[in-house]
């Protein structure tokens, strides 16, 4: 059958909501818990949902903090919110600590694990080695971003080229976009967008969704803070992003220089700054331009940790996406082992979209527990 | 999560334990379409009563088979909503007639619609241009067609969901790439920025090119569009890659469309008391309504309710819709008070209330009702305070806060001086100001020690007499850190605050006082430095300008 | 006019009226997705890192754009192919993994011989029939080799120096770009002598000596493998171990 038409039924038929399915209404699970890797905004968003269905939840973090990469972003409030969801990240993190039902265990790593369910989980942490158990799992272990080392834009050679997380971090400190070299705010700003992603020669043939809103909203900010900043913003296609996409960027656009091609190479010129080059194909010639400091906007890759293998057992004839995420079909079959996947570990995701997939993979590891003491409860008699 | 992933999940814990004590609590679905069908199905088993309000000119009512059979539907509009969470009374108009219903919760469900750009392109629809969704719903139209040219994203941006439905009949009509001899159907996508922020959206757009759609890209200069006598389009443009001039007259042009909201959201929004967004969805543009929320406890707005999505991000609204739901009804069947968190509430005095209807007219999450006299939901008060600031009768008050608390942490700071530091009274909102300040000293950041700082739920509970008390009590100044415009959870608090504190500098002018010891900022939460930098600076200025007692007595 | 349109003015070739056209797929010549040119973005990263992007209107972009478009003629008729070295930085940096110095080449092949560029064609005829793109004949050529050796034998220290030619079993088999044995014969001098300092173990063969292949300049894929392969035929044949192409 037409295969627009076949979606167009398949949604038709809702399996949309099909995920919801018979569960009884809340009841406290005192000994249940799940147990969930990975604290950032996707993490820690299911452990809050979990708790709100009064069952108990550990998060086991690598780094030393909760927060993911969320903690990186900054808020980019010129006058007013732009809605970015950086702030959230806090707020997720404020409200899981003060939480009875919910328990942070960070700067620790994951040794072994089981694949079905009780989970039994080692980890290494403060030296010391800790089990843990669980009767749901939820992934939520992120995204990695892409480095840029070898691309020839000169990063990690010339201290003025940064990946847009590092601007973010960067605007998060000290309130506006400063140079590395000097810490002094750049006059001359040029962002280039897709870096390392939409990238089949990396094998990355996806669009990482969030870098146009990150990248504009930080142009933005730095135009209200210093409106002298000339920013150019070389891009293939710009992305939406936000329910106030439409007046954003009818308005920035005609704020900063918009350049649908992306720059060669990027040449420090000592006493000048960086020089960059693109074709400008209206006038059929090269430009050269210098500016104080240049901003990839790096994708974001997947993160694959050691113990996933371990927890697929993988199936040969199963389809994989090809592009490292944790596949809908892999997602699937954990499911069916009451193990749920939550966030950037299945793909690029905003932190408003992380906040969501959070909640509904702890909906669903909720369903998923609930049914297993419904099964192994008492049995009747007769 | 895709449709396997779905299927497979159903199929796993299909098996039934219904509850055998039906759960109390209806919840009422506006909308008349899919969405609204399925949020009813998803309830139904969780044993919550799913309503539907389905449209009046909805096609269920003549009697036609559709997806309502198993809910109860009401055919009619919303008029108005009253009451909290728990316990909604909804009226409705139903052919005329005036009805009222109960319900725990309402959930907005309203389908998107489709609006065809045919007259902003200029374009006549005629058989030889057609919408997306005519070439959607009817693939044989373009099956005879040996050359097609899509549009997308030309006049207006566009979004994902539409990119994909384009792609997709590109694949269906354009064989795999290896058949030969080479396909005689010649497919043109021209259009402005590519949407391909979704997951396998660029995999796709790179199938459509191997098999062989050709893509357009414009930047500045869209082609130039007419219709001849026959109905076909003729497009005249310049390649943007090779700045050579083309011109096309397709056998078939698909039409871009624009996906809009439900038009009756307008006059619910207005009815209700519920926030909009500028494209007209009815849920506030502000992050903390992620992902479900409005404005009003209680109320959700859902999937095509809320924003242009996929079906992914429409299965996450139910589930969530669903869970708030669900505590909804469960907190109202116990005894427990009926609130999200054990914040304060607010209360009127109904001995010094006036019935001017201020809190009335001004509370964000239609939280007071006549009943008869001027009374608090309690389940949908949120505790932003706004109500109490604005009261002229001094009728409101907050439980759970300590109404004189801000006064005695001013004078206590007032009596152990530090030496001759200032005594700054910070009135900060608990979600930005006050969450900024304390990761800064849990960073090890030392606060001034003249701080008096006074945590509020929202900067809208700061009044004029607050500000003024402050001073009396030994503050040398006065410093409200907000949320950003926009950032408010009750959605204005920052521009009340502002008002107020614009209103107070205005009269310290007229007495001759130093206005600029009254400030206002914004900031996030997640900006410890800057919040840092406002209150040392502030503390800067106030060090200059010297005690404000010695001011009063010049 | 709009501005575009006075700028399209400007531009050669041939201005395409009919978009229905511009998509004939020529599968026999121009295979598909051979250069993966179906994967193009558009991103510009190509124009933006080539040496001579804007020269004379050469967009390595609007190239792959015009073959994914199918404007073969309009490409093979152009000059802009005969300009591009061939260099890659574009191919490098593409993130489509497009490979547009084939592309380059591809339309390169597709021109007529006679209307090759200088005296490429001729070279490649010359070549193909005697080994070297001047039809120098083996005797002159052996004849020049040992004139310049005299030459260098009369220099202190370098008395016995002799031109090793068709030596069998040398370290190294070198070799000879046409100019060396035409207009640039002193330039053999220099490198000669390192190889003597060095007491280095080489040859020149004297058939088959030619390492300019204008059958790679000229996309001409045939002569190409022909006159390497001769090469490789001279290495196999001299037994020499490791082969110097300095081209």
């Amino acid at each position: 059958m037409a295969r627009h038409v076949a979606k167009a039924r398949r949604a038709g038929s809702s399996p949309r909501a099909s995920h919801l399915t018979d569960t009884i209404l809340e009841s406290p699970m005192p000994d249940k818990k799940a147990l969930i890797i990975g604290a950032g905004p996707a993490g820690l968003s299911a452990a809050i949902e979990l708790a709100k269905q009064n069952i108990d939840s550990i998060l086991i973090e690598r780094s030393p903090f909760a927060g993911g990469h969320g903690i990186y972003f900054a808020c980019k409030a010129a006058e007013s919110c732009v809605k970015c969801g950086a702030c959230m990240v806090e707020e997720k993190i404020r409200d899981a600590e003060k939480n009875p039902r919910i328990t942070i265990i960070s700067g620790a790593r994951i040794k072994t694990i089981s694949h079905l369910a009780p989970f039994a989980v080692t980890l290494q942490t403060d030296g010391k080695k800790r089990s843990l158990s669980g009767d749901a799992l939820i992934l939520a272990t992120g995204f990695k971003p892409f480095d840029p080392e070898n691309k020839p834009y000169g990063y990690k050679r010339f201290k003025n080229v940064v990946t847009h997380l590092e601007l973010e971090q960067i605007i998060r400190e000290t309130g506006m976009a400063r140079r590395p070299s000097d810490g002094k705010p750049p006059d001359r700003v040029a962002f280039i967008q897709c870096v390392g992603s939409r990238d089949s020669s990396l094998g990355h043939a996806w669009c990482s969704k969030v870098c146009c809103g990150s990248a504009l909203r930080m142009a933005a900010l730095i135009k209200s803070k210093r409106p002298e900043t000339q920013i150019t913003f070389f891009y293939i296609d710009v992305q939406n992003f936000g329910k106030d996409f439409v007046s954003f960027y009818e308005k920035i656009k005609n704020e900063i220089r918009m350049i649908r091609s992306i720059p060669g190479d990027i040449f420090e010129i000592s006493g000048q700054g960086l020089s960059m080059s693109w074709f400008d194909k209206e006038t059929d010639a090269p430009v050269e331009q210098i500016v104080d400091m240049a901003v990839l906007s790096v994708g974001m890759t997947p993160r694959r940790p050691e113990f996933l293998a371990d927890l697929l057992v993988s199936d040969p004839t199963e389809k994989q996406s090809g592009n490292g995420f944790i596949s809908e079909s892999e997602t699937a079959r954990l499911a069916d082992r009451g193990i749920f996947v939550a966030g950037a570990a299945q793909g690029p995701m905003s932190i408003e979209d992380s906040i969501s997939d959070g909640g509904f993979s702890a909906f669903n590891a909720a369903a998923y527990i609930k049914k297993q003491a419904q099964k192994n409860g008492p049995k009747k008699t007769g | 999560m895709g449709n396997k992933a779905v299927e497979k999940q159903n199929n796993i814990l299909n098996q039934s334990t219904r509850n055998s004590d039906p759960a109390e609590g209806k919840a009422l679905i506006i909308g008349g379409g899919e969405y609204a069908a399925t949020l009813a199905q998803a309830f139904l088993k969780e044993n919550i009563r799913p309503v539907i309000l389905a449209p009046p000119e909805h096609p269920a009512r003549a009697g036609a088979r559709t997806a309502f059979d198993f809910a109860e539907t009401i055919f009619g509009e919303a008029l108005f909503c009253h009451g909290g969470a728990g316990r909604f009374t909804i009226s409705i108009d139903s052919a005329g007639k005036k009805k009222s219903l109960c319900a725990s919760v309402v959930i907005l469900a309203k389908e998107t619609r489709r609006l065809p750009l045919f007259e902003s392109h200029g374009i006549k629809e005629n058989p030889r241009a057609i919408s997306l969704s005519a070439a959607v719903s009817d693939s044989g139209r373009l099956a005879d067609a040996e050359n097609i040219v899509f549009m997308v994203g030309l006049k207006q941006e566009s979004d994902p969901v539409i990119f994909e439905e384009i792609a997709d009949i590109c694949l269906d009509l354009l064989p795999p790439s290896d058949d030969l001899p080479p396909p005689k159907k010649k497919i043109y996508i021209f259009a402005g920025n590519l949407k391909v922020a979704e997951n396998h959206l660029e995999s796709l757009y790179r199938q459509t090119r191997r098999q062989g759609a050709v893509y357009f890209k414009f930047t500045k200069n869209p082609p130039k569009i007419s219709q001849g006598a026959d109905g076909r389009v003729l497009f005249q443009g310049v390649d943007e890659s090779t700045r050579l001039p083309f011109v096309i007259s397709p056998d078939m042009t698909v039409v871009d469309e624009m996906i809009v909201p439900s038009p009756d959201f307008k006059a619910l929004s207005r009815r209700m008391g519920l926030e909009m967004d500028e494209n007209g969805f009815i849920q506030g543009d502000n992050v903390h309504r992620f992902s479900v929320r409005t404005n009003r406890k209680g109320i959700f707005a859902a999937g095509p309710a809320r924003k242009i999505q996929g079906a992914d991000g429409d299965a996450r609204d139910a589930a969530l819709a669903l869970s708030h739901s669900r505590r909804v009804i469960q907190r109202m069947a116990s005894d427990s008070k009926n609130r999200e968190n054990d914040g304060p509430t607010a209360e009127i005095n109904p001995g010094s209330c006036v019935f001017c209807l201020t809190c009335l007219r001004s509370c964000p999450h239609g939280a007071v009702e006549l009943a008869p006299n001027p009374t608090i939901i309690k389940e949908a008060c949120e505790g932003c305070g706004a109500c109490r600031s604005l009261c002229p009768g001094n009728a409101i008050s907050m439980t759970g806060l300590d109404e004189g608390a801000a006064d005695s942490k001013i004078k206590e700071t007032r009596l152990n001086p530090p030496d001759h530091l200032p005594v700054i009274a910070s009135f900060c909102c608990a979600r930005s100001g006050a969450a900024a300040l304390e990761s800064a000293l849990a960073a090890g950041q030392p606060l001034p020690r003249g701080l008096a700082l006074i945590t509020l739920p929202c900067a809208a509970a700061i009044s004029v007499e607050s500000i003024y008390s402050a001073f009396k009590n030994g503050a040398d100044g006065v410093l409200i850190l907000s949320c950003h415009d926009g950032n408010c959870h009750s959605g204005k608090g920052h521009a009340l605050a502002r008002e107020r504190a614009d209103y107070a500098a205005d009269f310290f002018k007229k007495i001759k006082m130093d206005p600029k010891r009254i400030k206002t900022a914004s900031l996030a939460s997640n900006m410890a430095g800057a919040g840092l930098k406002i209150l040392t600076d502030f503390e800067q200025f106030l060090m200059t300008a010297g005690r404000f007692s010695n001011q009063k007595k010049q | 006019m709009t501005e575009t349109e006075q700028a399209a003015d400007r531009r050669p070739p041939n201005p395409v009226q009919n978009l229905a056209k511009i998509n004939e797929r020529d599968r026999n010549r121009f295979d598909d997705d051979l250069f993966f040119q179906t994967r193009c973005i558009s991103c510009g990263l190509c124009s933006s890192s080539c040496p001579i992007s804007g020269r004379r209107e050469f967009d390595p972009r609007k190239i792959v754009r015009m073959a994914d478009l199918g404007q073969t003629r309009e490409l093979v008729e152009s000059e802009w192919p005969w300009m591009c070295t061939l260099c890659d930085k574009c191919g490098h940096v593409c993130p489509s993994g497009v490979n547009i110095p084939e592309i380059i080449r591809k339309i390169r092949g597709m021109r007529e011989k006679e209307k090759i560029p200088g005296v490429l064609g001729k070279g490649i005829d010359a070549a193909i029939k005697t080994g070297n793109n001047l039809s120098l004949p083996r005797d002159d050529f052996e004849f020049i080799l040992e004139d310049v050796a005299d030459e260098i034998a009369q220099e202190k220290g370098f008395e016995d120096f002799v031109v090793p030619i068709e030596k069998k079993n040398a370290a190294i088999l070198t070799t000879i770009h046409n100019k060396l044995v035409n207009t640039h014969t002193e330039d053999l001098k220099p490198w000669w002598k390192i190889f003597h300092a060095a007491k280095e173990d080489w040859t020149i063969p004297s058939v088959n000596w030619e390492g300019t292949n204008w059958g790679l300049f000229t996309g001409d894929d045939e002569s190409m493998e022909i006159m390497a392969g001769r090469i490789a035929d001279n290495m196999e044949r001299l037994g020499a171990k490791n082969l110097l192409w300095p081209e």
